[in-house]
């Protein structure tokens, strides 16, 4: 399986890349200006967390927009990936209710494929100023926090998968199991 | 690539027009192709367009957009 990683400037960028590496994926970080045809064939993208406001410097976000309308396969959106995500398909982002910085207690909603076999409230990692507020048409809800309403999403009509929240790091509870369900989707969606 | 017909141009240059404050050019052209009642795929041959263009001269994607009106 092959699923690269697109930088969108994140801090954390190379954990994404580390992680998927650990579960024996083939994985490079790709920057953010590849055109969606340089890419290869891969069988998913992890879109990176960074530093853009989203809203007001969606240009930061390189191609992003391209790689959501061309892939025809699954992607994961992280952070500024998910809040890109959601504007691209005409939901909305603003600066958070109150900005999460450090430890946050997650509230799974949905199970749906990213949190299959995790608890319904465990730990996990944020680091953001603004959140979804608008969550786009033809998206459902998986997640939420005690201030953040839309900590996960996912597209009901294509393998689109977002979290806020940065499953990489250590100090999210159960932040591989996440990666391992996000892979399980783009095995089934491989079939 | 074949220059895009009247109805895609039509749509580029209200999504121009009518852009909002922190629209990306894909924001705005999908929000006028649904106006339009165009397809999915009308919106992706108009974007792929400003992008082939918005690469070739190394444009910022609405001067993109911008030039591909004042050429066709």
């Amino acid at each position: 399986m092959r699923v690269y990683v697109v930088d969108n400037g994140g801090q954390w960028t190379h954990r994404e890349w580390r992680v998927l590496k650990y579960l024996k994926v083939e994985t490079k970080i790709i920057p953010n200006t590849t055109p969606f045809d340089q890419i290869g064939q891969v069988d998913a993208l992890v879109l990176s967390g960074g530093a853009p406001d989203v809203a007001s410097e969606a240009g930061r976000m390189g191609n992003n927009g391209e790689y959501l309308d061309k892939a025809d396969f699954p992607v994961l959106g992280i952070c500024a990936g998910m809040q890109f995500m959601a504007t691209h398909y005409g939901g909305s982002t603003g600066p958070a209710v109150r900005a999460e910085f450090g430890r946050a207690r997650l509230y799974v909603d949905q199970e749906d494929h990213l949190f299959q076999g995790v608890p319904r409230e465990f730990d996990v990692w944020e680091s953001h100023n603004d959140e979804v507020k608008v969550v786009p048409d033809g998206f459902e809800v998986l997640a939420h926090s005690d201030t953040c309403l839309v900590e996960a999403m996912r597209s009901l009509r294509r393998p689109l998968y977002a979290v806020q929240f940065h499953p990489e790091v250590e100090n999210t509870d159960f932040g591989m199991d996440i990666f391992r369900n996000f892979l399980k989707a783009v095995e089934e969606w491989n079939r | 690539m074949e220059p895009l017909n009247e109805g895609l141009k039509k749509v580029l240059a209200d999504a121009l027009d009518k852009r909002r404050r922190d629209d990306t050019v894909e924001n705005a052209v999908s929000r006028e192709a649904r106006r339009a009642g165009l397809r999915y795929q009308d919106y992706l041959d108009i974007m792929e367009a400003v992008r082939v263009l918005s690469r070739k001269d190394k444009l910022d994607p609405w001067m993109a957009a911008k030039a591909l009106l004042d050429q066709q």
